[in-house]
């Protein structure tokens, strides 16, 4: 179930891509495509990890804390 | 002539504004820390720490009018740049933005659980969540002017309804609680002057925002009485919150705030007062928000040289919306996050690097 949801998020993303090109390159922004493509992707990792993670799964807080103190 | 002006004043801010936005981060943060944080170590004399954070705050201030008049009308990415060079400065500039992410996702959480723990009870933070980042990109939208007015407007509400709020707890009081104070206090109310400074550090946001103040005129006497007046406020929010409660007690109470404003009850129609102060602390909240964001939008904007910041808009809620909800689950991991990472991480980014920049700059003779 997870899966199918992971799968139809990065899907949607890439629609999202595909349809912001046909808004920066007619206009020759060609740095903001990237920006934004690269901004996507690490939103796309961070919405992939906040699916993939259960209520009991310890988050940002609690394994920054195990990792350094 | 006339048309320009009226451009120049719809799409820059007045030095009055500018101040004004800054001020209220950091009293968007005391609301919820200062009692807290003055109190540890420093306990009964914690109102020392306010005094002499004072200090450090009109220090740091000076050196931001420093850089503003010597890079009038450039922003931040520009001024790290001429001083560091491309590369480091390019870093540092990154570095910040990846601070303010991690503040805006910490500060939502933080402000949903404040909301879901005091009038909210029950209520799905999530949603919470999902309701200030819709609003806050909303505004982000309209640009940095609007939310400056309506900072101005807020800030000036907050300030009021603190000096009321500060008599109205006299009868409150246990004098006791922080007496006496000796010499002896000294060194822990330094270390937690230190502590107080964190909510000071975004301050340095008013380098962020360098290109779009339109007048420098006045901004450092208007810069040192509006510090003024929020340190001699801070003080004496701190010295009724250890009057009221003992320092004790603050440092097991979550939002000490809510507590101390529960205690008022000084006639019948004024026994809910808490649900209208909620819904300010609220307002003041959101707007630290909506600015923080707005520094962001920018400092990216800035830093890779964009036009337009529309198409980034859905990208700053999502990254908003999941990063506030995947920092932390639970108060005490999210608290003790904020005291071992995020308070010295804003330590170094809002005075340490600007500290290191300005040296830097007069090394170089590019700051006056």
């Amino acid at each position: 179930m997870k899966w199918g949801i992971l799968i139809g998020l990065w899907l949607a993303l890439l629609v999202y891509f595909v349809w912001e090109c046909f808004q920066f390159l007619p206009r020759g922004e060609k740095k903001e495509l990237w920006v934004f493509g690269g901004w996507l992707f690490l939103v796309g990792i961070l919405i992939s990890v906040n699916i993939h993670s259960s209520a009991a799964d310890p988050r940002f807080a609690e394994l920054f804390l195990r990792l350094f103190y | 002539m006339s048309n320009k002006s009226s451009e120049l004043s719809s799409h820059a801010l007045s030095a009055r504004e500018a101040v004004a936005v800054v001020m209220i981060l950091t009293f968007a943060l005391d609301i919820r820390v200062l009692p807290l944080f003055a109190t540890q170590p420093a306990g009964h004399a914690g109102w020392l720490a306010v005094l002499l954070q004072f200090g450090y705050m009109l220090f740091f201030f000076h050196i931001f009018y420093k850089f503003l008049i010597s890079f009038s009308g450039q922003n931040f990415a520009q001024i790290a740049k001429t001083i560091w060079g491309r590369t480091l400065g390019f870093f540092v500039v990154f570095s910040y933005i990846l601070w303010l992410l991690l503040i805006l996702s910490f500060n939502i959480n933080m402000f949903g659980a404040r909301l879901s723990h005091s009038q909210y009870p029950g209520q799905n933070k999530a949603m919470l969540i999902a309701i200030f980042v819709v609003f806050a990109v909303i505004v982000v939208r309209s640009g940095i002017v609007p939310i400056a007015r309506m900072t101005r407007l807020c800030f000036f509400m907050l300030v009021t309804i603190f000096i009321i709020l500060i008599v109205l707890w006299l009868p409150s009081f246990r004098w006791e609680n922080f007496m006496p104070v000796t010499y002896l206090d000294l060194p822990n109310a330094g270390l937690s002057s230190l502590k107080v400074l964190y909510t000071g550090a975004f301050s340095v946001l008013i380098l962020v925002l360098s290109d779009k103040i339109a007048s420098l005129k006045n901004i450092r006497r208007i810069g040192f009485k509006s510090i003024t007046l929020l340190s001699g406020l801070k003080v004496c929010v701190v010295l009724a919150a250890i009057g009221i409660l003992g320092p004790q007690l603050i440092s097991r109470i979550p939002f000490t705030l809510n507590t101390m404003i529960n205690s008022i009850a000084f006639s019948s129609s004024l026994e809910r007062i808490d649900s209208f102060l909620g819904v300010l602390f609220t307002v003041a909240e959101f707007m630290f928000i909506a600015i923080v964001s707005f520094c962001f939008l920018h400092l990216i904007r800035s830093l890779f040289g964009l036009d337009r910041m529309a198409p980034y808009l859905i990208l700053l809620a999502l990254s908003l919306f999941f990063g506030g909800n995947y920092i932390g689950n639970t108060f005490f991991a999210l608290h003790e996050l904020e005291e071992a990472f995020i308070y010295p991480l804003s330590l170094v980014m809002g005075f340490v690097i600007p500290l290191l920049l300005y040296v830097t700059g007069k090394i170089r003779r590019v700051v006056q």
